[in-house]
């Protein structure tokens, strides 16, 4: 299976995103309600830590850093939460995979279309609430504007991994059918890892260890960090090269998935 | 002629899981489970050239959307050489994709949530078709197909005919060389079959795009295919045409008859040597008599009929289902391939592999 060397289709990957985009604004109702129930816990999360930290500090933190921090994470999160991954299993198990294979594209395109497309629809709701609830609640530390040539690319490596480690977990269905289960615990080490639960500063000892080494900080607690100014350089240089080993790693893991199995699936048929 | 496709020793094996019934053989399937071997195409060879239209037909479970997957490349075979277009197709390659269309059956093309303009703009720009081939291709079919209601209309709305003239031409968008039709025909009302089995053969011979459809309703294959490759568990049955298979399988004509009014409430008239000219009653209605009988005893048993002054006699070719029936049901023993290996023979490089 010589899948390596397939040019880019560009104008065929624009037209799945127009695709996927015509489909999900016929349903916008179905995914503004997503959108806002995947705000609800990083809301809920801020109130916690605010009611905690009450007119003090936990780990430094007080009650306007916490706000910041959710505020912002409730953003990161929407723009790099992947969901093409619950519907490739499906598709894959239910055969639906054979009619993206007989196109001159990769199957990634059609994931990489759809998330595109849901942040295209979500985004604007989600930005109206954020700013809602920033108002409301007083955003409270200001934003470097200097960050902000960090903070976007470290953004765009977090969407890139979380998507394609959350890619790699669904094509596993070539092989188990259904997937449901291990992404689930994909989002369980995110929402404990990846600073949803607690700034990952804040996480006790093997936690905190484990959040620096493993993928899932990089994917959604590290950028906003950044952005909201909780980290030194250092600390900064040190979370990029993490990033970028993690992403490199996870996409060579990719292939290789994709390889097998596709091959496994067109040896047992679709 | 130019070779479309060239099939050498197709093979496919599935490995397919399986236990006994019961609780006590599911828990210890997931201890050890066991698999099976299903051979479901088992050495087939055959070639088509550019431009022709072959029916590929054989019983449920006989091995013909097998082939077809793997001729698209969505299966990659157990063994044996394929060649469509110059390309191996489970290689996949995009150029190869772009050449080829595939109307499977129960998988479809549209976007249930876009309308039929949509889904065949994104096709167009998946295949990279210019805009103005397309704007003439959407017109062409637009025409043919009578799609011109349709196209701002959403997929999921659509009826079963509608959507299958919508599936057609999205198959269709990027004029592809090579077209698999896998049921095209199936659930539609007679009247939409015609229409889109004229819609296929003028297709066929404006572009001269190689067909090959799988149908289980022979009218499909007896109007669209003057060659038809029979697969039967996989195996290749009969390859050539259409009416040499009613020769091969069912070599028996039906003569029909009127009986004399003398004979009518009376004892049956007796027929000459019956079980020597192995003629069998198969019908009986008031006067008329239907018998079958072997092609070398038509004469004979036709001659004595015309002393027994019957009337309105007539000799014809079984119907082609019957023919196929027997097919199915019996299969077809030592049938030469002495066709294909021609073909094969000719397509083959000096040293035996295929081009």
């Amino acid at each position: 299976m010589k899948a390596d060397f397939i040019p880019l289709n560009l104008r065929g990957g624009m037209a799945l995103v127009r695709k996927s985009l015509f489909s999900f604004t016929a349903s916008r109702g179905f995914f503004w309600t997503l959108a806002v129930s995947w705000m609800m816990a990083p809301l809920i999360l801020m109130f916690v830590w605010v009611a905690a930290a009450g007119n003090g500090t936990i780990g430094g933190l007080g009650k306007s850093r916490f706000i910041s921090y959710y505020l912002c994470l409730m953003l990161v999160n929407q723009l790099t939460y992947p969901t093409s991954h619950w519907t490739i299993g499906d598709n894959i198990r239910l055969g639906t995979l054979s009619t993206w294979l007989m196109r001159p594209l990769p199957i990634i395109y059609e994931a990489v279309a759809s998330d595109m497309a849901l942040k295209v629809v979500c985004m604007p709701l989600v930005l109206i609430l954020t700013a809602v609830l920033a108002v409301f609640l007083g955003f409270g530390t200001g934003i470097d504007p200097g960050l902000m040539p960090v903070f976007i690319p470290v953004l765009l490596l977090a969407c890139v991994l979380r998507f394609i480690l959350a890619y790699t977990l669904s094509l596993s269905a070539m092989w188990t059918q259904k997937t449901d289960s291990l992404l689930s615990v994909n989002d369980i080490l995110v929402f404990l890892l990846a600073g949803q639960a607690a700034p990952t500063g804040l996480l006790p000892g093997i936690l905190r260890t484990a959040s620096e080494y493993l993928p899932f900080r990089y994917m959604l607690g590290f950028p906003v960090e950044i952005v909201t100014g909780m980290l030194t350089n250092r600390q900064i240089l040190t979370g990029l090269l993490v990033q970028t080993i993690w992403l490199f790693g996870i996409f060579v893991v990719q292939r290789s998935v994709y390889r097998r199995g596709i091959k496994r699936f067109t040896a047992a048929g679709g | 002629m130019e070779h479309s496709i060239v099939v050498e020793s197709l093979k496919k094996i599935y490995r397919t899981a399986e236990r006994d019934t019961g609780i006590l053989p599911a828990v210890k399937s997931l201890l050890r489970p066991s698999f099976t071997e299903v051979t479901a195409v088992d050495g087939i060879s055959f070639a088509l050239g550019q431009g022709e239209m072959v029916g590929f037909i054989g019983p449920n479970g006989a091995g013909k959307t097998t082939t077809l997957k793997m001729l698209s490349g969505l299966l990659f075979p157990t063994s044996g050489n394929i060649l469509a277009a110059g390309f191996k197709p489970w290689e996949r390659k995009p150029s190869y994709l772009k050449r080829i269309g595939f109307l499977m059956g129960n998988k479809s093309q549209l976007t249930w949530d876009n309308t039929i303009g949509d889904s065949f703009f994104i096709l167009k720009e998946i295949y990279g078709v210019n805009d103005l081939e397309y704007k003439r291709r959407l017109e062409e079919l637009t025409g043919l197909l009578e799609l011109e209601s349709l196209l701002n209309r959403l997929a999921r709305t659509l009826s079963l005919g509608e959507r299958a003239r919508c599936e057609l031409a999205s198959v269709l968008i990027h004029n592809p060389d090579i077209l698999y039709l896998d049921e095209p025909t199936l659930g539609l009302d007679v009247s939409m079959q015609l229409r889109l089995r004229e819609f296929i053969r003028e297709y066929n011979r404006k572009y001269g795009t190689t067909v090959i459809i799988t149908s289980h309703y022979m009218s499909d294959i007896v109007s669209l295919c003057p060659r038809v490759i029979l697969i039967n568990k996989g195996k290749l049955s009969y390859d050539g045409a259409l009416s040499g298979l009613g020769d091969k399988v069912a070599p028996f004509r039906l003569i029909k008859f009127r009986l004399p009014a003398s004979q009518l409430g009376g004892a049956e008239m007796p027929m000459p040597e019956q079980a020597a000219l192995e003629a069998e009653l198969i019908d009986s209605l008031d006067s008329e008599r239907t018998y079958r009988v072997r092609k070398e005893h038509i004469l004979p048993f036709a001659a004595y009929l015309l002393e027994k002054s019957i009337t309105d006699l007539t000799i014809e070719d079984p119907p082609m289902e019957a023919v196929i029936d027997e097919v199915y049901r019996k299969g077809i023993a030592d049938m030469p391939h002495d066709e294909t290996e021609q073909v094969l023979q000719a397509s083959a490089k000096p040293d035996g592999r295929l081009a």
